[in-house]
């Protein structure tokens, strides 16, 4: 594993333009960086593959705990939103997609940090644009990612089952233009697989007293949805979702992979395993360590502290710190000239497809840190 | 109180203390970590009374839990302190800094306390603890929400509803009779022209409700 500094190709931003990429830059920071990639040889990508598919099935282990122990007071969870959660699970509702984030060196095993498996982006940057940088830059190289074909090929085979082809609603919460990025993209996907695709903002889904609308007030049944569970249930509408018959990607036991009390059962599971780092409801066996405290329903590295020796080394601020915590030990990110990678590998239902590396000067990554495209050799 | 364990709390706290070295303008209210750092805006005698004063209060009133659980959960581990007593021990914040009291109208010096990423004095919330750098070093402030209300909520956006321009455009056509806008509560302010309660769902096959989504993402990506 190397981080290489290249030029970057004259017109880069015109290309990823071209591509439809218009988030290279957050809040003036420029957020796609081709200045520099990274590259991993194939004994290194095949350990991420296997670490991404060997961490999804301990998941999928703990996620059946905590149904059948219902664990959800525990997570936080209200238990009748439990009964639903199992519900979700017990129906096998299918998945599209999830992204896990790891810390790795080039050396030792991965480690998790968390499974963003509700609400994933970067998804569009990871599938398409570092590809087309690919071919333009190392035709000869390889990428680990196989993103969008496993997309595409995850919406056809769902046709297979209890969705069809008619209507697929996908929506999130606007003006967000990352976020309506990520879902146009998922959606382009749904309709390369021969889907009908209507985009709706998600304050504008109605309802008529029997299922969900659209703004011609005809029925929706099938969403797809970047929009946090745990928001959605404490909405208004969010009550409506049973009766409604409808089917709504990510189904909803997914919320128990983004509940970072997930990392606390897993260790309990399954203690020392390679890919795991320690993690506890309570802080105190890391007394004298260093130590990561995360809320449990985070999302873009928001509330997350470091600490070490009771004094926060570094924190990011944000405005998911008001509930539950884990407390995660610390690892030291790898360093390259500052910069500190962290590894998403993107999970196509059950399949590891592919990865895109963000990094940042900080020691906690959010959703402003940089994209650096990757190739393996 | 053991001097030494409230020293040492103070001087890990200078870490945890804030941001900026310039005071907000308006709507804020400073909070010292040191008599260093108060020196720059009011005079010694002053500061060093203030800060006195705030430690007084802080070694009477300061909450008091007897697990070290308790106390994390409310103020952090990185802010609990252990103490030892004849009567037992305990755990509390240490003081994060402490204010002089202008806003309050009156000259108290107040201990300051950072609960969940929200600072008080005693149980008055001042406001949103501001860090937004991330290597913080000295100096801390709070923004006071406008109006002072205690019950801080996220702000919403006001803006209206956009397409976003990238989708088919037929979609994003304005429905043709029904009435919308259906829903107050938690989507407050998010681009509903004509809010109305969720009891006034139309019987079935008529207008939708609509809004009953969307109330949670307050100006935030839903994506991570």
């Amino acid at each position: 594993m190397k981080r290489i500094k290249i030029s970057p190709r004259t017109n880069w931003s015109a290309d990823i333009e071209k591509l439809g990429f218009d988030f290279y830059h957050i809040d003036g920071v420029p957020y796609w960086n081709e200045s520099a990639y990274y590259e991993f040889n194939a004994a290194e990508i095949d350990m991420i593959e296997a670490a991404a598919n060997a961490v999804h099935r301990l998941c999928l282990r703990a996620i059946e705990r905590i149904i059948s122990e219902r664990l959800y007071p525990f997570m936080g969870i209200d238990p009748d939103l439990g009964k639903l959660i199992a519900q979700s699970w017990e129906n096998r509702e299918p998945a599209i997609y999830g992204r896990f984030d790891f810390l790795y060196d080039g050396e030792g095993p991965p480690k998790l940090l968390e499974y963003n498996a509700d609400t994933p982006t970067s998804l569009f940057e990871a599938s398409i644009v570092q590809w087309d940088w690919r071919q333009q830059r190392f035709p000869d190289a390889d990428q680990f990612n196989s993103i969008h074909e496993h997309l595409v090929d995850r919406w056809r085979h769902l046709l297979v089952g209890r969705y069809n082809a008619d209507k697929l609603v996908v929506t999130t919460a606007t003006p967000m233009p990352e976020d309506e990025h990520t879902v146009q993209y998922i959606g382009s996907c749904a309709e390369q697989a021969g889907y009908k695709i209507k985009f709706l903002p998600i304050q504008m889904i109605g309802w008529n007293g029997i299922t969900f609308t659209d703004l011609d007030e005809q029925p929706i049944m099938q969403v797809f949805k970047l929009y946090p569970w745990e928001w959605i249930v404490g909405e208004d509408f969010g009550k409506n979702i049973k009766p409604s018959g409808s089917l709504w990607l990510e189904p909803l036991w997914k919320i128990l992979c983004s509940n970072k009390s997930l990392l606390t059962i897993l260790w309990d599971m399954f203690p020392e395993h390679e890919n795991l780092l320690p993690a506890y409801r309570d802080p105190s066996p890391f007394a004298g360590k260093k130590y990561v405290k995360k809320p449990v329903l985070g999302r873009e590295g928001a509330n997350i502290q470091i600490i070490e020796s009771g004094c926060i080394i570094e924190k990011r601020d944000g405005s998911y710190g008001d509930g539950l915590y884990v407390y995660q030990e610390f690892i030291e990110p790898p360093n390259f000239d500052g910069n500190r990678p962290n590894i998403g590998v993107w999970m196509c239902n059950d399949t590891a497809c592919g990865m895109g590396v963000r990094e940042d000067g900080s020691l906690i990554i959010s959703n402003g840190s940089r994209f650096v495209p990757h190739i393996f050799k | 109180m053991n001097k030494s364990v409230l020293l040492a709390g103070i001087a890990a706290l200078v870490l945890l203390v804030g941001c900026d070295d310039k005071p907000k303008p308006e709507n804020a209210v400073k909070i010292y970590a040191s008599i260093d750092e108060c020196k720059a805006d009011h005079d010694e005698q002053e500061c060093q009374k203030a800060f006195e004063g705030a430690q007084t209060e802080h070694e009477k009133s300061v909450p008091r839990h007897a697990t070290l659980g308790e106390c994390v959960d409310r103020y952090g581990a990185d802010a609990c302190i252990p103490h030892h007593s004849s009567s037992g021990d305990w755990f509390g914040p240490a003081m994060a800094g402490f204010m002089i009291g202008h806003m309050l109208g009156t000259p108290s010096y107040q201990p300051v306390y950072i609960q969940h990423g929200y600072a008080y004095s005693g149980s008055n919330q001042l406001g949103s603890w501001r860090s937004t750098c991330v290597s913080c070093r000295t100096g801390g402030f709070v923004t006071v929400p406008a109006g002072s209300s205690p019950a801080w909520s996220r702000s919403y956006s006001t803006t209206t509803i956009t397409p976003s321009g990238r989708g088919p455009s037929a979609t994003y056509a304005p429905a043709p009779a029904s009435t919308r806008g259906g829903f107050g509560g938690s989507a407050s302010g998010i681009g509903k022209s004509s809010p109305s309660a969720p009891s006034s769902v139309a019987s079935p096959g008529a207008a939708s409700a609509r809004g009953g989504f969307g109330g949670s993402a307050a100006g935030s990506s839903a994506g991570g």
